[in-house]
Protein backbone atom coordinates (compact mmCIF):
# COMPACT_ATOMS: atom_id res chain seq x y z
CA UNK A 1 0.00 0.00 0.00
CA UNK A 2 0.76 3.92 -0.31
CA UNK A 3 3.88 5.50 1.63
CA UNK A 4 3.01 8.48 4.08
CA UNK A 5 4.07 12.26 3.09
CA UNK A 6 4.23 14.58 6.26
CA UNK A 7 5.18 18.40 4.74
CA UNK A 8 6.54 20.32 7.43
CA UNK A 9 4.65 24.07 8.19
CA UNK A 10 5.99 27.24 9.71
CA UNK A 11 4.64 27.53 12.90
CA UNK A 12 4.57 30.62 15.39
CA UNK A 13 6.73 31.41 18.07
CA UNK A 14 5.65 31.45 21.65
CA UNK A 15 6.32 34.97 21.91
CA UNK A 16 3.31 35.90 20.62
CA UNK A 17 0.97 35.34 22.36
CA UNK A 18 0.91 35.08 26.10
CA UNK A 19 -2.17 32.51 27.58
CA UNK A 20 -3.82 33.08 30.83
CA UNK A 21 -4.01 31.19 33.81
CA UNK A 22 -7.48 28.73 33.91
CA UNK A 23 -10.62 29.79 36.21
CA UNK A 24 -13.43 28.05 37.00
CA UNK A 25 -17.15 27.97 38.38
CA UNK A 26 -19.58 25.25 39.50
CA UNK A 27 -23.37 26.35 38.56
CA UNK A 28 -24.02 29.74 40.52
CA UNK A 29 -20.66 29.14 42.86
CA UNK A 30 -18.08 31.37 43.05
CA UNK A 31 -15.33 32.03 39.89
CA UNK A 32 -12.03 30.66 41.11
CA UNK A 33 -8.50 30.27 40.13
CA UNK A 34 -8.19 26.07 38.96
CA UNK A 35 -4.91 25.84 40.74
CA UNK A 36 -4.77 21.99 41.45
CA UNK A 37 -5.15 19.24 38.89
CA UNK A 38 -8.76 18.42 40.31
CA UNK A 39 -11.96 19.97 40.54
CA UNK A 40 -13.80 19.50 44.14
CA UNK A 41 -17.44 19.82 43.90
CA UNK A 42 -18.66 18.37 40.56
CA UNK A 43 -20.58 16.03 40.05
CA UNK A 44 -23.28 14.78 37.04
CA UNK A 45 -25.62 17.19 37.45
CA UNK A 46 -23.19 20.14 37.98
CA UNK A 47 -22.77 22.86 35.46
CA UNK A 48 -19.04 23.33 34.83
CA UNK A 49 -17.50 27.14 33.76
CA UNK A 50 -13.48 27.50 32.81
CA UNK A 51 -12.50 30.60 31.64
CA UNK A 52 -9.08 32.33 30.53
CA UNK A 53 -7.44 35.37 29.02
CA UNK A 54 -5.08 35.17 26.06
CA UNK A 55 -3.64 37.88 24.71
CA UNK A 56 -1.96 37.97 21.37
CA UNK A 57 0.23 39.98 19.30
CA UNK A 58 -1.31 39.09 15.73
CA UNK A 59 0.57 41.48 13.71
CA UNK A 60 3.70 39.26 15.05
CA UNK A 61 2.29 36.42 14.93
CA UNK A 62 0.78 36.68 11.09
CA UNK A 63 4.10 37.90 10.23
CA UNK A 64 6.17 35.09 11.70
CA UNK A 65 4.04 32.51 9.46
CA UNK A 66 3.47 34.68 6.51
CA UNK A 67 -0.12 35.08 6.42
CA UNK A 68 -1.91 38.14 6.00
CA UNK A 69 -4.57 39.95 6.50
CA UNK A 70 -7.55 38.81 5.29
CA UNK A 71 -6.79 35.03 5.84
CA UNK A 72 -8.53 34.02 8.72
CA UNK A 73 -6.91 32.27 11.97
CA UNK A 74 -9.04 31.32 15.13
CA UNK A 75 -8.35 30.86 18.99
CA UNK A 76 -10.15 27.98 19.77
CA UNK A 77 -10.64 25.62 23.13
CA UNK A 78 -10.09 22.09 22.75
CA UNK A 79 -11.59 19.85 25.50
CA UNK A 80 -10.29 16.35 25.24
CA UNK A 81 -12.76 13.79 27.29
CA UNK A 82 -10.66 10.23 26.90
CA UNK A 83 -13.34 8.17 29.22
CA UNK A 84 -16.32 9.90 26.94
CA UNK A 85 -13.77 8.89 23.60
CA UNK A 86 -15.15 12.40 22.65
CA UNK A 87 -13.01 15.69 21.38
CA UNK A 88 -14.20 18.84 20.48
CA UNK A 89 -14.19 22.50 20.45
CA UNK A 90 -15.28 24.45 23.29
CA UNK A 91 -14.59 28.13 21.90
CA UNK A 92 -13.70 29.81 19.30
CA UNK A 93 -12.83 33.52 18.52
CA UNK A 94 -11.61 34.86 15.12
CA UNK A 95 -8.67 36.94 15.18
CA UNK A 96 -8.33 40.37 14.32
CA UNK A 97 -6.23 41.72 11.08
CA UNK A 98 -3.46 43.07 13.23
CA UNK A 99 -2.36 44.86 16.52
CA UNK A 100 -2.73 43.35 20.32
CA UNK A 101 -5.56 41.43 21.08
CA UNK A 102 -6.99 39.83 24.01
CA UNK A 103 -9.34 37.50 23.79
CA UNK A 104 -11.43 36.12 26.85
CA UNK A 105 -12.05 32.47 26.26
CA UNK A 106 -14.94 30.64 27.81
CA UNK A 107 -15.88 27.22 27.84
CA UNK A 108 -19.16 25.59 29.09
CA UNK A 109 -19.48 22.28 29.84
CA UNK A 110 -23.29 21.35 30.51
CA UNK A 111 -24.07 18.91 33.29
CA UNK A 112 -23.63 15.38 32.09
CA UNK A 113 -21.21 16.29 29.20
CA UNK A 114 -17.92 14.80 30.68
CA UNK A 115 -16.39 12.44 33.32
CA UNK A 116 -13.62 11.74 34.96
CA UNK A 117 -10.94 14.07 33.36
CA UNK A 118 -10.80 16.87 30.52
CA UNK A 119 -7.73 18.33 29.38
CA UNK A 120 -8.24 21.90 27.61
CA UNK A 121 -5.53 22.75 25.05
CA UNK A 122 -5.75 26.25 23.50
CA UNK A 123 -4.44 27.12 19.70
CA UNK A 124 -4.72 29.44 17.06
CA UNK A 125 -5.50 27.28 13.51
CA UNK A 126 -6.10 28.40 9.95
CA UNK A 127 -9.99 28.88 8.97
CA UNK A 128 -9.75 29.08 5.82
CA UNK A 129 -7.43 27.16 2.97
CA UNK A 130 -4.35 30.03 2.14
CA UNK A 131 -3.02 28.82 -1.14
CA UNK A 132 0.87 28.98 -0.43
CA UNK A 133 3.88 27.05 -1.25
CA UNK A 134 5.46 24.72 1.77
CA UNK A 135 6.91 25.80 4.14
CA UNK A 136 4.00 27.85 4.53
CA UNK A 137 0.47 26.71 5.96
CA UNK A 138 -2.14 26.22 3.78
CA UNK A 139 -4.26 23.80 4.80
CA UNK A 140 -7.54 24.27 6.95
CA UNK A 141 -6.81 23.44 10.05
CA UNK A 142 -3.09 23.87 10.39
CA UNK A 143 -2.26 24.64 13.61
CA UNK A 144 -0.47 27.59 14.23
CA UNK A 145 0.24 28.16 18.13
CA UNK A 146 -0.55 26.20 20.71
CA UNK A 147 -0.58 25.54 24.45
CA UNK A 148 3.38 24.01 25.24
CA UNK A 149 1.33 21.70 27.78
CA UNK A 150 -2.42 20.88 27.44
CA UNK A 151 -4.07 21.17 30.75
CA UNK A 152 -5.27 18.34 32.20
CA UNK A 153 -8.15 18.10 35.03
CA UNK A 154 -9.51 15.66 37.50
CA UNK A 155 -13.55 16.09 38.34
CA UNK A 156 -14.08 12.97 39.31
CA UNK A 157 -11.60 10.85 42.26
CA UNK A 158 -11.07 11.60 45.89
CA UNK A 159 -8.16 12.46 47.62
CA UNK A 160 -4.99 13.29 46.27
CA UNK A 161 -6.37 12.22 42.43
CA UNK A 162 -5.37 9.12 43.20
CA UNK A 163 -8.96 6.84 42.68
CA UNK A 164 -8.94 5.02 46.59
CA UNK A 165 -12.13 3.14 47.13
CA UNK A 166 -13.32 1.90 50.81
CA UNK A 167 -13.79 -2.08 50.39
CA UNK A 168 -14.51 -4.98 53.19
CA UNK A 169 -11.28 -6.99 52.13
CA UNK A 170 -12.28 -9.66 54.94
CA UNK A 171 -15.25 -10.68 52.70
CA UNK A 172 -12.89 -11.20 50.22
CA UNK A 173 -10.89 -13.38 52.34
CA UNK A 174 -8.17 -10.79 53.06
CA UNK A 175 -9.15 -9.88 56.65
CA UNK A 176 -5.80 -8.58 57.93
CA UNK A 177 -4.70 -7.01 54.27
CA UNK A 178 -4.68 -3.14 54.75
CA UNK A 179 -4.59 -2.01 50.91
CA UNK A 180 -5.23 -3.79 48.01
CA UNK A 181 -3.84 -2.23 44.60
CA UNK A 182 -6.02 -3.38 41.41
CA UNK A 183 -3.90 -2.23 38.02
CA UNK A 184 -5.65 -3.00 34.86
CA UNK A 185 -2.39 -3.61 32.28
CA UNK A 186 -4.07 -4.83 29.55
CA UNK A 187 -4.20 -1.08 27.79
CA UNK A 188 -1.04 1.67 28.00
CA UNK A 189 -3.55 4.40 26.06
CA UNK A 190 -6.22 3.73 29.14
CA UNK A 191 -6.68 6.77 31.72
CA UNK A 192 -4.48 6.01 35.03
CA UNK A 193 -7.73 7.32 37.02
CA UNK A 194 -9.29 4.29 35.28
CA UNK A 195 -7.00 1.32 35.06
CA UNK A 196 -5.68 1.94 38.67
CA UNK A 197 -7.94 1.27 41.55
CA UNK A 198 -6.51 1.40 45.13
CA UNK A 199 -8.99 -0.34 47.80
CA UNK A 200 -8.76 0.14 51.71
CA UNK A 201 -10.08 -2.42 53.81
CA UNK A 202 -12.79 -0.92 55.70
CA UNK A 203 -12.79 -3.16 57.98
CA UNK A 204 -9.10 -2.96 59.10
CA UNK A 205 -8.37 -1.19 62.37
CA UNK A 206 -5.65 0.70 60.82
CA UNK A 207 -7.75 2.21 58.11
CA UNK A 208 -8.35 5.56 60.31
CA UNK A 209 -4.66 5.95 60.76
CA UNK A 210 -3.93 5.52 57.13
CA UNK A 211 -7.13 7.74 55.97
CA UNK A 212 -6.32 10.44 58.32
CA UNK A 213 -2.43 10.32 58.28
CA UNK A 214 -2.43 12.38 61.09
CA UNK A 215 -0.45 10.27 63.27
CA UNK A 216 3.42 8.73 62.94
CA UNK A 217 1.67 5.80 62.91
CA UNK A 218 -0.10 6.96 59.66
CA UNK A 219 2.50 8.75 58.47
CA UNK A 220 4.35 5.46 58.30
CA UNK A 221 1.48 3.47 57.15
CA UNK A 222 1.11 5.80 54.25
CA UNK A 223 4.73 6.12 53.46
CA UNK A 224 4.76 2.06 53.44
CA UNK A 225 1.69 2.07 51.29
CA UNK A 226 3.00 4.86 48.41
CA UNK A 227 6.40 2.37 48.82
CA UNK A 228 4.23 -0.65 47.52
CA UNK A 229 2.06 1.31 45.07
CA UNK A 230 5.02 2.69 43.24
CA UNK A 231 6.69 -1.13 43.57
CA UNK A 232 3.36 -3.02 42.16
CA UNK A 233 2.87 -0.16 40.13
CA UNK A 234 6.38 -0.69 37.70
CA UNK A 235 6.68 -4.50 38.20
CA UNK A 236 3.43 -5.84 37.32
CA UNK A 237 3.50 -3.66 34.39
CA UNK A 238 7.10 -5.30 33.69
CA UNK A 239 5.55 -8.60 34.10
CA UNK A 240 2.44 -7.85 31.99
CA UNK A 241 4.88 -6.41 28.70
CA UNK A 242 2.92 -2.93 29.10
CA UNK A 243 3.66 -0.90 26.00
CA UNK A 244 5.41 2.47 27.66
CA UNK A 245 6.85 5.03 26.00
CA UNK A 246 7.56 8.88 26.49
CA UNK A 247 5.17 10.42 24.04
CA UNK A 248 2.25 8.29 25.36
CA UNK A 249 -0.49 10.97 26.13
CA UNK A 250 -0.75 12.47 29.17
CA UNK A 251 -3.25 11.18 31.85
CA UNK A 252 -2.82 7.68 30.78
CA UNK A 253 -1.64 4.80 32.53
CA UNK A 254 1.40 4.15 29.83
CA UNK A 255 2.78 7.55 30.57
CA UNK A 256 2.40 7.72 34.42
CA UNK A 257 4.07 4.23 34.61
CA UNK A 258 7.08 6.06 31.99
CA UNK A 259 7.20 8.74 34.49
CA UNK A 260 7.94 6.36 37.64
CA UNK A 261 10.39 4.62 35.40
CA UNK A 262 12.08 7.61 34.06
CA UNK A 263 12.01 10.09 36.47
CA UNK A 264 11.71 8.07 40.01
CA UNK A 265 13.88 4.66 39.15
CA UNK A 266 15.99 6.02 36.18
CA UNK A 267 15.12 3.39 33.94
CA UNK A 268 14.46 3.78 30.32
CA UNK A 269 12.36 0.54 29.73
CA UNK A 270 10.42 -2.12 31.67
CA UNK A 271 12.49 -4.61 29.98
CA UNK A 272 14.97 -3.44 32.55
CA UNK A 273 12.71 -3.87 35.41
CA UNK A 274 12.45 -7.97 34.68
CA UNK A 275 15.64 -8.05 33.83
CA UNK A 276 16.41 -6.29 37.45
CA UNK A 277 14.38 -8.53 38.87
CA UNK A 278 15.86 -11.62 37.45
CA UNK A 279 19.99 -10.92 38.46
CA UNK A 280 20.20 -7.68 40.58
CA UNK A 281 17.13 -7.92 42.97
CA UNK A 282 18.57 -6.46 45.87
CA UNK A 283 19.68 -3.44 44.21
CA UNK A 284 16.04 -2.41 42.18
CA UNK A 285 14.73 -3.13 45.94
CA UNK A 286 16.67 -0.80 47.17
CA UNK A 287 15.72 1.78 44.22
CA UNK A 288 11.90 1.87 44.99
CA UNK A 289 12.71 2.20 48.45
CA UNK A 290 14.94 5.24 48.11
CA UNK A 291 12.72 6.20 45.10
CA UNK A 292 9.56 6.28 47.71
CA UNK A 293 11.78 7.99 50.25
CA UNK A 294 9.77 5.11 52.22
CA UNK A 295 9.70 6.26 56.24
CA UNK A 296 11.31 9.64 55.78
CA UNK B 1 -36.94 10.37 28.70
CA UNK B 2 -35.53 9.26 32.18
CA UNK B 3 -31.70 8.67 32.62
CA UNK B 4 -30.62 7.00 34.76
CA UNK B 5 -27.31 6.02 36.94
CA UNK B 6 -26.87 2.01 37.10
CA UNK B 7 -25.05 -0.19 39.72
CA UNK B 8 -21.17 -0.17 40.03
CA UNK B 9 -19.45 -3.43 40.68
CA UNK B 10 -16.19 -2.69 42.48
CA UNK B 11 -12.93 -4.60 40.28
CA UNK B 12 -12.37 -7.31 43.78
CA UNK B 13 -16.15 -8.54 43.58
CA UNK B 14 -15.97 -8.34 40.18
CA UNK B 15 -12.93 -10.85 39.52
CA UNK B 16 -14.52 -12.84 42.30
CA UNK B 17 -17.57 -13.68 40.19
CA UNK B 18 -15.77 -13.88 37.58
CA UNK B 19 -14.24 -17.09 39.57
CA UNK B 20 -17.41 -17.93 40.75
CA UNK B 21 -18.67 -17.85 37.47
CA UNK B 22 -15.90 -19.96 35.47
CA UNK B 23 -17.73 -23.51 35.27
CA UNK B 24 -20.92 -22.39 34.57
CA UNK B 25 -23.09 -23.13 31.85
CA UNK B 26 -25.16 -20.87 29.82
CA UNK B 27 -28.35 -21.73 31.24
CA UNK B 28 -26.68 -22.15 34.96
CA UNK B 29 -25.07 -18.31 33.97
CA UNK B 30 -28.93 -17.49 33.24
CA UNK B 31 -30.15 -18.60 36.35
CA UNK B 32 -27.63 -16.76 38.40
CA UNK B 33 -28.49 -13.46 36.40
CA UNK B 34 -30.16 -10.90 39.02
CA UNK B 35 -30.64 -7.20 39.42
CA UNK B 36 -28.47 -6.89 41.81
CA UNK B 37 -25.42 -7.50 44.12
CA UNK B 38 -24.56 -7.49 47.20
CA UNK B 39 -21.16 -5.14 46.66
CA UNK B 40 -22.97 -3.08 43.44
CA UNK B 41 -23.94 0.05 44.41
CA UNK B 42 -24.72 3.19 42.24
CA UNK B 43 -22.60 6.38 42.18
CA UNK B 44 -24.04 8.12 45.47
CA UNK B 45 -25.11 11.53 43.76
CA UNK B 46 -25.43 13.11 40.53
CA UNK B 47 -29.01 11.48 39.17
CA UNK B 48 -31.68 8.92 39.97
CA UNK B 49 -30.79 4.89 40.00
CA UNK B 50 -32.03 2.86 37.35
CA UNK B 51 -34.79 0.80 39.53
CA UNK B 52 -35.50 -2.67 39.38
CA UNK B 53 -37.79 -2.60 36.18
CA UNK B 54 -35.71 -1.07 34.10
CA UNK B 55 -32.76 -3.12 34.65
CA UNK B 56 -35.23 -6.28 34.11
CA UNK B 57 -36.18 -4.42 30.29
CA UNK B 58 -32.61 -3.91 29.98
CA UNK B 59 -31.88 -7.47 30.32
CA UNK B 60 -34.95 -8.72 28.44
CA UNK B 61 -34.29 -6.73 25.58
CA UNK B 62 -31.01 -7.82 24.96
CA UNK B 63 -31.60 -11.38 26.07
CA UNK B 64 -34.58 -10.65 22.77
CA UNK B 65 -31.69 -9.65 20.58
CA UNK B 66 -30.06 -12.05 20.92
CA UNK B 67 -32.76 -14.78 20.78
CA UNK B 68 -31.63 -16.28 17.32
CA UNK B 69 -28.08 -16.86 18.12
CA UNK B 70 -29.34 -18.83 22.12
CA UNK B 71 -28.01 -20.96 23.32
CA UNK B 72 -25.07 -21.95 20.50
CA UNK B 73 -22.14 -19.54 21.68
CA UNK B 74 -21.43 -17.39 18.76
CA UNK B 75 -18.33 -18.07 16.39
CA UNK B 76 -15.77 -15.34 15.45
CA UNK B 77 -17.95 -14.48 12.17
CA UNK B 78 -21.43 -14.22 14.08
CA UNK B 79 -20.02 -11.72 16.47
CA UNK B 80 -20.71 -8.62 14.70
CA UNK B 81 -23.78 -9.47 14.14
CA UNK B 82 -24.60 -9.95 17.75
CA UNK B 83 -22.67 -6.88 18.61
CA UNK B 84 -24.96 -5.00 16.41
CA UNK B 85 -28.08 -6.54 17.92
CA UNK B 86 -26.64 -6.24 21.27
CA UNK B 87 -25.56 -2.38 20.19
CA UNK B 88 -29.50 -1.65 19.20
CA UNK B 89 -31.27 -3.11 22.52
CA UNK B 90 -28.09 -0.87 24.33
CA UNK B 91 -29.03 2.41 22.77
CA UNK B 92 -32.69 1.84 22.86
CA UNK B 93 -33.09 0.83 26.54
CA UNK B 94 -30.27 1.52 28.74
CA UNK B 95 -30.94 5.00 29.21
CA UNK B 96 -27.76 6.00 30.86
CA UNK B 97 -26.46 9.40 32.42
CA UNK B 98 -24.07 9.62 30.01
CA UNK B 99 -20.86 10.11 32.78
CA UNK B 100 -21.78 7.06 34.07
CA UNK B 101 -20.95 4.96 31.27
CA UNK B 102 -17.41 6.21 31.81
CA UNK B 103 -17.34 3.96 34.67
CA UNK B 104 -16.29 0.62 34.21
CA UNK B 105 -18.48 -1.01 37.15
CA UNK B 106 -21.10 -0.23 35.58
CA UNK B 107 -20.14 -2.56 32.98
CA UNK B 108 -18.95 -4.91 35.20
CA UNK B 109 -22.23 -5.10 36.32
CA UNK B 110 -24.25 -5.51 33.17
CA UNK B 111 -21.67 -8.79 32.18
CA UNK B 112 -21.47 -10.34 35.51
CA UNK B 113 -24.68 -9.72 37.53
CA UNK B 114 -27.21 -8.85 34.76
CA UNK B 115 -26.42 -10.85 31.58
CA UNK B 116 -23.67 -12.75 32.48
CA UNK B 117 -25.53 -15.61 29.96
CA UNK B 118 -25.35 -13.31 26.70
CA UNK B 119 -21.56 -11.99 27.84
CA UNK B 120 -20.56 -15.72 27.83
CA UNK B 121 -22.91 -16.57 24.82
CA UNK B 122 -20.76 -13.70 22.80
CA UNK B 123 -17.46 -14.32 24.15
CA UNK B 124 -17.14 -18.20 24.90
CA UNK B 125 -13.75 -17.91 26.15
CA UNK B 126 -14.68 -15.76 28.52
CA UNK B 127 -11.88 -13.48 28.15
CA UNK B 128 -11.40 -11.41 31.43
CA UNK B 129 -11.08 -7.80 29.42
CA UNK B 130 -14.43 -8.59 27.99
CA UNK B 131 -16.37 -9.66 30.97
CA UNK B 132 -14.34 -6.86 33.16
CA UNK B 133 -16.07 -2.95 32.62
CA UNK B 134 -13.04 -1.83 30.58
CA UNK B 135 -12.94 -0.55 27.09
CA UNK B 136 -12.99 -3.96 25.75
CA UNK B 137 -16.13 -4.96 27.86
CA UNK B 138 -18.57 -7.21 26.21
CA UNK B 139 -21.57 -4.71 25.93
CA UNK B 140 -19.39 -1.56 26.72
CA UNK B 141 -17.72 -1.73 22.65
CA UNK B 142 -21.06 -2.18 20.60
CA UNK B 143 -22.97 0.47 22.81
CA UNK B 144 -19.70 3.00 22.55
CA UNK B 145 -19.80 2.26 18.87
CA UNK B 146 -23.62 2.55 18.48
CA UNK B 147 -23.15 6.21 20.76
CA UNK B 148 -20.62 7.60 17.93
CA UNK B 149 -21.65 5.85 14.59
CA UNK B 150 -25.52 5.42 15.04
CA UNK B 151 -27.32 3.83 12.20
CA UNK B 152 -23.96 3.27 9.83
CA UNK B 153 -23.09 0.50 12.39
CA UNK B 154 -26.32 -1.18 10.35
CA UNK B 155 -25.32 0.02 6.82
CA UNK B 156 -24.67 -2.46 4.34
CA UNK B 157 -21.46 -1.18 2.20
CA UNK B 158 -20.88 -1.70 -1.78
CA UNK B 159 -19.64 -5.03 -1.26
CA UNK B 160 -23.13 -5.68 0.64
CA UNK B 161 -21.46 -6.13 3.78
CA UNK B 162 -21.36 -4.10 7.06
CA UNK B 163 -18.38 -2.68 8.76
CA UNK B 164 -16.97 -6.12 10.05
CA UNK B 165 -14.88 -6.41 13.60
CA UNK B 166 -11.48 -5.47 12.27
CA UNK B 167 -12.52 -2.72 10.47
CA UNK B 168 -14.46 -1.43 13.74
CA UNK B 169 -11.19 -2.26 15.28
CA UNK B 170 -8.96 0.41 13.26
CA UNK B 171 -11.52 3.25 13.92
CA UNK B 172 -12.24 3.02 17.57
CA UNK B 173 -9.14 1.38 18.73
CA UNK B 174 -6.99 4.46 17.31
CA UNK B 175 -8.70 6.29 20.14
CA UNK B 176 -7.26 9.87 19.08
CA UNK B 177 -9.61 9.14 15.62
CA UNK B 178 -12.81 7.96 17.32
CA UNK B 179 -12.80 10.63 19.53
CA UNK B 180 -13.17 13.14 17.14
CA UNK B 181 -17.03 11.64 16.26
CA UNK B 182 -17.36 13.17 13.18
CA UNK B 183 -14.02 12.16 11.90
CA UNK B 184 -15.29 8.27 13.02
CA UNK B 185 -18.19 8.23 11.20
CA UNK B 186 -16.56 10.09 8.02
CA UNK B 187 -14.35 6.84 7.96
CA UNK B 188 -16.81 4.29 8.60
CA UNK B 189 -18.88 5.80 5.39
CA UNK B 190 -15.87 6.01 3.61
CA UNK B 191 -15.05 2.38 4.39
CA UNK B 192 -18.50 1.15 3.19
CA UNK B 193 -18.92 3.06 0.01
CA UNK B 194 -15.02 1.88 -1.62
CA UNK B 195 -14.77 -0.62 -4.01
CA UNK B 196 -11.48 -2.74 -3.30
CA UNK B 197 -10.65 -6.40 -3.13
CA UNK B 198 -9.71 -6.30 0.05
CA UNK B 199 -12.08 -3.85 2.47
CA UNK B 200 -10.00 -4.45 6.08
CA UNK B 201 -6.38 -3.73 4.63
CA UNK B 202 -7.67 -0.40 2.79
CA UNK B 203 -9.48 0.30 6.66
CA UNK B 204 -6.33 0.04 8.19
CA UNK B 205 -4.17 1.45 5.82
CA UNK B 206 -6.83 4.57 5.77
CA UNK B 207 -6.83 4.96 9.13
CA UNK B 208 -3.08 4.91 9.27
CA UNK B 209 -2.96 7.88 7.10
CA UNK B 210 -5.54 10.12 8.99
CA UNK B 211 -4.29 9.74 11.93
CA UNK B 212 -0.76 10.76 10.35
CA UNK B 213 -2.40 13.89 9.53
CA UNK B 214 -3.51 14.57 13.22
CA UNK B 215 -0.79 15.93 14.71
CA UNK B 216 -0.25 19.08 13.18
CA UNK B 217 -3.76 19.50 11.51
CA UNK B 218 -6.43 20.05 13.69
CA UNK B 219 -9.68 18.19 12.26
CA UNK B 220 -12.41 19.13 15.07
CA UNK B 221 -12.34 22.63 13.65
CA UNK B 222 -13.45 21.07 10.32
CA UNK B 223 -17.28 21.33 8.84
CA UNK B 224 -18.53 17.77 7.91
CA UNK B 225 -17.89 18.38 4.78
CA UNK B 226 -14.29 18.95 5.22
CA UNK B 227 -13.65 16.07 7.34
CA UNK B 228 -15.04 13.50 4.73
CA UNK B 229 -13.07 15.83 2.09
CA UNK B 230 -9.78 14.95 4.22
CA UNK B 231 -10.73 11.14 4.72
CA UNK B 232 -11.99 10.92 1.13
CA UNK B 233 -8.33 12.12 0.12
CA UNK B 234 -6.48 9.46 2.41
CA UNK B 235 -8.72 6.97 0.67
CA UNK B 236 -7.54 8.35 -2.68
CA UNK B 237 -3.48 7.88 -2.08
CA UNK B 238 -4.04 4.37 -0.18
CA UNK B 239 -5.76 3.07 -3.41
CA UNK B 240 -3.27 4.77 -5.58
CA UNK B 241 -0.69 2.87 -4.06
CA UNK B 242 3.33 3.98 -3.53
Amino acid sequence: MSTITAYPYLTAPEEVWSPGPWFYSLGEGPRTHLAHDFINGWDYQAQLELACEVAIDVGALRSSVRISRGHDLDLIVLVDCPAFRERWVGFRAPLTDSGEQVISCGVSLPPASIAERISLERQVVLRGEHPAPPPLPSRKGSILLRDARSRSVAVEGDGGRFPVELVDLSAMGYPDALWMLDVDTSDAERAFLAAVRLYVNSSHDAKSDLLEAGTPRGRDLVSAMGWDVLRQLVVRSAISGLDVRPDQEEGTLGAVVWSLLHNRLGYDQLADIVAALETTAEDLESRFQSAAGLFT
Amino acid sequence: MSAYLYPRLPRPAARQLLKVQEGLSLSELRSAARTSHPAAAPAPTGGRPAPDDVLEKVASSVRHACGEQWPAEASRAQGATLDRAVGRALIDNLQIIRPDAANEGVWSFLSLVLLPDIAVLRFPDRAESRLLGGPRNVFRRPWERRVVLGDLADRSGNNGQALGEDELVNIFERSRLARSHELARALAENILSVDVGNRSEYARELTKHVKRQLGAFNVDVLDPSAVRSLVAEAGSRVTAGP
